[in-house]
């Protein structure tokens, strides 16, 4: 019964990075690219993560998924409002939209 | 003073966050990660809990508790929304740039704010400081969604204001 829950949830949070990663391929500039790739990849290691801590129970790894959980929910926004604050920066600009509405504003 | 409660809280904290790791009740080990935690506590103590960074609120564990479960229930929508969008043959999407006043007083809340927006259905942070949050939307509808966004009101009642 208990591996039905782990797979389903494995299942789940593999659904949800394949997701991000063909919105990296699909969407057409950087920041549109970070959108997918933050919020799936979060949500996706919280339920791969969880699976296995589903899996494994409270024991001496259970405790350390818990900390990677928590720690990469943390830092995974964090990397990506790293990333996008660099690129609005240093201009990457692929659909020249930025271009324009930075030409406005400074 | 050197065992002030600022060095006391940190002891604590990475005590527990020792014997967590290590998973065992060893007299070795116990005794071991108490001296690491004092020795580390007493010299990083001053410098990494600053003023700023010890605002009013860091005892209000109940309001934090309640914005992580209003956070994880955001993050699914979002996710729901994200393979909407990516998954649809047309792409719908109409991303801008909006600038929105900095909301949250205190530097720890600005942080979590500017992460939770990421995190958000739609919604990108790329700049935060003191003034200011830069964000970048996925199309326009979503703006709606995030002007009474229920991240925003958990975090400023954690903050100890009302809506």
């Amino acid at each position: 019964m208990r591996e039905i829950f782990v797979l389903v949830l494995l299942f789940t949070g593999v659904f949800f990075f394949s997701v991000g990663t063909i919105g990296v391929l699909r969407l057409p500039d950087v920041f549109c690219r970070l959108h997918a790739n933050t919020k799936s990849d979060t949500l996706g290691v919280g339920l791969v993560l969880g699976s296995l801590l589903l899996y494994e129970g409270l024991s001496s790894a259970g405790v350390k998924l818990i900390f990677m959980i928590i720690f990469i929910w943390i830092t995974n926004p964090t990397a990506g409002h790293i990333i996008a604050r660099a690129s609005y920066d240093t201009i990457v600009d692929w659909t020249g939209q930025l271009a324009r509405q930075k030409g406005g504003e400074k | 003073m050197i065992f002030s409660k600022d060095v006391l809280g940190m002891t604590i904290i990475l005590y527990i966050f020792w014997l967590l790791i290590s998973w065992s009740l060893h007299w070795v080990n116990l005794v071991l990660g108490f001296s690491f935690a004092l020795f580390v506590a007493i010299f990083m103590a001053p410098e990494i809990i600053t003023k700023e960074e010890r605002p009013p609120f860091l005892a209000r564990g109940f309001f934090f508790l309640r914005f992580v479960l209003i956070l994880i229930k955001e993050i699914i929508k979002a996710n729901i929304q994200v393979v909407q969008i990516v998954l649809s043959p047309k792409l719908k999407i109409n991303p801008q740039f909006v600038e929105v006043k900095q909301v949250m007083r205190y530097p720890v809340t600005q942080v979590i704010w500017g992460n939770s927006i990421t995190l958000t259905p739609g919604t990108l942070s790329i700049d935060v400081d003191r003034e200011k949050v830069l964000i970048h939307f996925l199309s326009e509808e979503l703006m709606v969604h995030f002007e009474e966004s229920p991240i925003k009101a958990a975090l400023m009642e954690f903050e100890g204001r009302s809506k």
